[in-house]
C-alpha cells in the first residue's frame, strides 16, 4: 500500500457571503491519494472541488481540519504543490520559454540550467520550434501544453489540475488526455485532477472520488480497474459503460439536489 | 395626430412672435466696459440717475477688462456699443471688420499711465534684460515703446512679459517681474504696494502727447453699425442720453462719483478724487477734439504698421460718424 | 488576455512542428486604405471651408478662410518662429507630463497594491482631479513665480491626478490568477511584483499615460497664459489680444498636428516595451 501522499482530515471550508449567511463550501471532507496516484474529482458546480483544490495548494486555510502533503501540514502557500489552471494563468509578457523556466528561476538556479530545464520540457510536451512565441500567438491546445510543461519544470511533488481541458475543443481535449496519460506514465507523480466530465476522470484516473453537493464532502469512492497503459479508445469497451453507469449514478443524484438546494434567482 | 398638428401649430406661432418682436427696434443696448478706469463714468452716471431709462431704454454695464474683447464681443453682437482703446479699435479697421462705426472720444487722462520700477532701477537703460510686464494691443505698449525708444532701447533688448493690467500688482509685489507699463489704477497700487518703487516715465513723455496732448491710445466710443443703419432714431435717443451723462460728470464730480462708486466699490471720496483728475469732452466739443484725434491716430496706425502688428493702414475716416455726436 | 486565449486561434490540426498558429493580415492593404479615407475627409472640409469663406457665405471677421490661415502660417514658418513655438511649448508639456509621470508611476504602483493606502488617498486624488489646469494659475504664480517653473507646475497639476488614477487603475487589474500562478511556483512577494505586476499593469500604464500626454497639451494654453512669450499657447494669446482670428486657428492647427505626431512616436515607443502585444494591435488596426 502506497504511502499517503495528500491526506484531508475533516476539511470544513467556510466563506463569508454577501448579504447571505456564510456559504460553507465543504464540509468535514476526508480524503486520502496515495504516493503517485492520479485521483479525479468529480462533481457537479458549486460543490467545492476549486476550493478544495485552492486548501491543497495552500491559497486558503480551512475553517476547520487540516490538509498534510506527505506528513506536513499545509500552512500558506505549498511549495510542493504545482497548479494547472483552466485559464492557463500564462504571462503573456513572456515567451513559451520564459513561462516554462519561471519554476526554476524563482528557485534561484543558474539561468543556464533554468534554459536547459525549460528546453527539455518543451520538447517533452511537443513544443520545439515555439520556445520564443508569446502565449497569445499560440492556440489553446499549444498553451495547455505550455501550463504542463510550466508545471513538469517546476518539479513539483504533487500536481493539482483544475478543469484544465474544459476550455478547449473535444478533439483537442482527445489530445491533450492521451499527452496527460504519457505524462504521468513517466513520471509518476501524486496527481488530483478536478473535472465534471465523466469521461475524463475515467480516462485518465487511477480512482474517481465523487463530491457531494454544497457542502462538499465525499459521497464514493471507486476505483477505476480499466487497464493500464491507457488509451482514449478505452471507451469503446464494456467494462467502461458499467464504471460510467455507477459514477453517474452518484453524481446524478447530487446535481439533482443541488438544483433543488439553489434558490430561484430573485 | 391632432394634437401633435396643435402642437406645431403652436409652436410655429410663438416662433413667428418672436420673429415678429425681433422685427422692432431694440431696447435693451448693453455696453462693454470696466469698472476700475474713470473713462467709464458718463456711463454709469447716465444709467444709474437713468438718462436711458427715460428715453425707453435699457443699458447694462458689461465688464470687460481687455479692449480687444470688447470690440469682439461689439463684432459678434454680445454688446452693442462700447468706449475702448483706439489701438484695438484700429486693429479691426486694418482687418476690413466694417460692423461698426467710431464718433468721439470722451475721456482723457495723459499721466494716468506709466512706467513703474522696482527699488535698485534708476534709469530706463537700466531696463535691459529686465522683466517689463505691459498687456499687448493697449495704449501702454505704445508708451512702452516710446520710452524705451528715448532710451535707446528696442522690446527686443528687454523681456516683455504680457499680462492683463489686474495681474500686475501681484507680479511686481512678488518681485516676480522688474517693471511693468500700466494705466490706473494698477499704475498706482503697484507703486504703493512696493515702496521704493519709481514712476521713470509716464504717457506724457511720448510724441504723440508732445505733438496732440493726448494718451498714447485714448478710448473712443464705438457703436455697431446695424443698430445705426437701422435704428437711426433709438441710436439718436440713446447717444444723447450719454452725452448727457458726459456734462454731468463734468459739471458735478461729486454727484457722478456717488454713482460711479456702485461699480467701482472704492469709496466716494477716492472715486471723486479720480475723476477730478480725468478731462472729459461733451458734445459740443468733439467736433474740435475728434479733428485732433485723428493726429493721434495717424500716429498710432503707423506705430502698429511698423511694428507689423497691422498688415495695412486703414483710413479711420471711413468708419467715423462725426453725425452721431448730438447737436449741443 | 483570458479571453483571447480561449477562443482558439487556429485548428490544433497544426502540427507541433508546423506553421505558428497566428494569423499575419497584410499590413499595406488595411492601412493604407483607412488613411485615404481620412486625408480625403480633412481635404472635403477645407474645401467647404475655402467655399464658404470664399464665397463669402460667412464673412472672414467671424472665420478666417483658409488661405488667409495659411498666409499667416507661411509668415511665422518662413522665419523659423512657429518651430520655436513648437519646441517651447513641448518643452513645457513633456517635462510637466515627466514629471508627473515619475511621481505617479511608483506612487500608483505602491497605492494600486495597497488597500490602505488607496483608502487614505482616494478622496483626496478625487478633489484634484476634476480641477481644470486654468484654476491652478493663481497658486501656482503664487508659489513658482512667472517663469518656467510656475508652467511646468500647470502641466504637472493637469495630469498627475489622472495619470496617478491610471496607474493605480492598471495594477489592480492584473489578472489575480497571474499573481496566483505565480505564487504557486515560488515566487515572493517581491517576485511578484516584478515578475507581475509590473509588466501586467504596464500596457495600461501606458495607454494611460499617453492619454495624460494628450491632456497635458491641453493644459498649454492655461501653461502660457500669463507671462510667456513664445510657445503655441502664447501665440494664441498674443493672438487674441491682437484679435488675430486667422493666426489663433494656426496657432491651434499646430497644436493638433504636434499632438498626432507625438502620438505615433508613442505607438512606435509601445511596440518596443510591449512586444507581446504587437500583433494584437496590428489586427486592431
Amino acid at each position: 500500500m502506497a504511502a499517503a501522499a495528500i491526506v484531508a482530515d475533516r476539511v470544513t471550508k467556510a466563506f463569508e457571503g454577501g448579504r447571505r449567511d456564510q456559504v460553507v463550501a465543504l464540509k468535514d471532507l476526508t480524503l486520502e491519494v496515495a504516493e503517485g496516484e492520479f485521483v479525479c474529482l468529480v462533481g457537479g458546480s458549486g460543490c467545492g472541488k476549486t476550493t478544495f483544490l485552492n486548501l491543497v495548494a495552500g491559497f486558503l486555510a480551512p475553517s476547520a481540519g487540516a490538509i498534510y502533503l506527505r506528513g506536513r501540514a499545509v500552512s500558506g502557500i505549498e511549495p510542493s504543490a504545482g497548479m494547472i489552471f483552466q485559464s492557463y494563468a500564462l504571462l503573456p509578457w513572456k515567451t513559451v520559454a520564459g513561462n516554462v523556466e519561471f519554476g526554476p528561476r524563482m528557485k534561484r538556479l543558474p539561468r543556464a540550467e533554468c534554459r536547459a530545464i525549460a528546453d527539455r520540457f518543451i520538447r517533452m510536451v511537443g513544443l520545439s520550434g515555439f520556445e520564443h512565441f508569446y502565449p497569445g500567438q499560440l492556440s489553446g491546445g499549444m498553451q495547455q501544453r505550455v501550463t504542463l510543461a510550466r508545471l513538469l519544470a517546476a518539479d513539483r511533488e504533487v500536481f493539482l489540475m483544475d478543469e484544465p481541458f474544459a476550455a478547449l475543443d473535444a478533439m483537442t481535449r482527445q489530445v491533450m488526455q492521451e499527452e496527460l496519460i504519457r505524462i504521468h506514465e513517466q513520471s509518476r507523480k501524486t496527481t488530483v485532477f478536478v473535472t465534471h466530465n465523466i469521461d475524463e476522470a475515467l480516462i485518465l484516473a487511477d480512482r474517481i472520488v465523487v463530491m457531494s453537493a454544497r457542502p462538499g464532502r465525499v459521497r464514493a469512492s471507486i476505483a477505476n480497474d480499466l487497464p493500464r497503459p491507457r488509451h482514449v479508445d478505452v471507451q469503446l469497451s464494456p467494462r467502461y459503460l458499467e464504471l460510467k453507469t455507477q459514477i453517474w449514478g452518484h453524481v446524478e443524484e447530487e446535481v439533482r439536489r443541488h438544483i433543488e438546494a439553489t434558490p430561484r434567482a430573485d | 395626430m391632432r394634437r401633435i398638428t396643435g402642437a406645431l401649430v403652436l409652436t410655429c406661432g410663438l416662433l413667428a412672435g418672436a420673429g415678429l418682436a425681433h422685427a422692432q427696434a431694440p431696447t435693451k443696448l448693453d455696453h462693454a466696459a470696466s469698472t476700475t478706469w474713470f473713462g467709464h463714468v458718463p456711463l454709469m452716471l447716465a444709467i444709474d440717475r437713468g438718462y436711458f431709462k427715460d428715453v425707453g431704454l435699457e443699458v447694462e454695464l458689461k465688464p470687460i477688462v481687455k479692449s480687444s474683447d470688447r470690440m469682439l464681443a461689439l463684432t459678434q453682437g454680445g454688446v452693442q456699443w462700447t468706449n475702448t482703446g483706439v489701438l484695438s479699435v484700429i486693429v479691426e479697421m486694418a482687418k476690413g471688420n466694417e460692423s461698426f462705426y467710431w464718433f468721439a472720444n470722451v475721456d482723457d487722462s495723459p499721466g494716468a499711465e506709466g512706467l513703474v520700477v522696482q527699488p535698485g532701477i534708476n534709469s530706463v537703460k537700466d531696463l535691459k534684460g529686465k522683466k517689463i510686464a505691459v498687456t499687448l494691443n493697449a495704449g501702454a505698449e505704445i508708451t512702452l515703446y516710446y520710452v524705451l525708444k528715448d532710451a535707446g532701447l528696442t522690446p527686443a533688448d528687454v523681456r516683455i512679459v504680457p499680462m492683463a493690467a489686474n495681474e500686475m500688482v501681484t507680479a511686481f509685489t512678488n518681485k516676480n517681474i522688474d517693471a511693468y507699463c500700466v494705466w490706473e489704477p494698477a499704475f498706482s497700487d503697484g507703486q504703493k504696494a512696493v515702496p521704493g518703487s519709481k514712476v521713470l516715465a509716464t504717457d506724457k513723455d511720448t510724441p504723440i502727447y508732445r505733438r496732440f496732448k493726448t494718451a498714447s491710445a485714448p478710448d473712443v466710443v464705438v457703436i455697431r453699425k446695424d443698430l445705426v443703419d437701422k435704428y437711426p432714431d433709438t441710436a439718436k435717443k440713446l447717444l444723447a442720453a450719454y452725452f448727457k451723462g458726459v456734462k454731468g460728470t463734468k459739471d458735478n464730480p461729486r454727484e457722478a462719483a456717488v454713482s460711479a462708486d456702485k461699480w467701482f466699490k472704492r469709496g466716494v471720496e477716492p472715486v471723486e478724487a479720480g475723476i477730478r483728475k480725468f478731462a472729459y469732452f461733451d458734445a459740443s466739443q468733439q467736433k474740435e477734439h475728434v479733428d485732433e484725434l485723428l493726429g493721434t491716430i495717424e500716429m498710432v496706425i503707423a506705430w502698429a504698421y511698423d511694428s507689423k502688428n497691422i498688415d495695412t493702414k486703414p483710413d479711420p475716416r471711413k468708419w467715423l460718424r462725426r453725425d452721431l455726436v448730438p447737436a449741443p | 488576455m483570458r479571453g483571447r486565449a480561449v477562443t482558439a486561434r487556429a485548428p490544433e490540426a497544426a502540427a507541433p512542428d508546423g506553421a505558428p498558429a497566428a494569423r499575419r493580415l497584410p499590413r499595406w492593404g488595411g492601412a493604407s486604405r483607412s488613411f485615404a479615407l481620412g486625408a480625403l475627409s480633412v481635404l472635403v472640409l477645407l474645401g467647404i471651408w475655402q467655399l464658404v469663406t470664399a464665397g463669402g457665405y460667412i464673412s472672414a471677421i467671424f472665420l478666417p478662410s483658409p488661405a488667409q490661415v495659411f498666409r499667416q502660417a507661411r509668415r511665422y514658418l518662413s522665419d523659423g518662429s512657429l518651430f520655436w513655438h513648437v519646441l517651447t511649448s513641448g518643452r513645457r508639456v513633456l517635462v510637466g507630463f515627466a514629471l508627473a509621470a515619475i511621481v505617479a508611476v511608483p506612487l500608483g504602483i505602491a497605492l494600486g497594491t495597497s488597500r490602505t493606502a488607496k483608502a487614505l488617498f482616494d478622496p483626496i486624488l478625487s478633489i484634484i482631479r476634476p480641477l481644470p489646469s486654468l484654476s491652478w494659475i493663481p497658486l501656482t504664480i503664487l508659489w513658482f513665480g512667472i517663469d518656467e517653473g510656475q508652467k511646468y507646475a500647470i502641466v504637472f497639476m493637469g495630469t498627475f491626478a489622472s495619470a496617478l488614477l491610471y496607474v493605480m487603475e492598471s495594477t489592480r487589474r492584473v489578472d489575480p490568477l497571474l499573481i496566483k500562478a505565480a505564487q504557486n511556483l515560488g515566487a515572493t512577494r517581491l517576485d511578484v511584483l516584478r515578475e507581475v505586476i509590473l509588466p501586467g499593469s504596464l500596457p495600461g500604464i501606458i495607454s494611460g499615460l499617453k492619454v495624460c500626454l494628450a491632456l497635458a497639451w491641453t493644459c498649454v494654453l492655461s501653461a502660457e497664459m500669463v507671462a510667456a512669450t513664445h510657445g503655441l499657447g502664447a501665440l494664441i494669446w498674443f493672438a487674441k489680444d491682437w484679435n488675430n482670428m486667422a493666426l489663433v486657428m494656426v496657432g491651434m492647427v499646430s497644436i493638433s498636428i504636434t499632438v498626432l505626431v507625438l502620438d505615433s512616436a508613442f505607438r512606435l515607443v509601445e511596440d518596443k516595451i510591449l512586444p507581446w502585444e504587437r500583433h494584437q494591435r496590428r489586427r486592431d488596426v
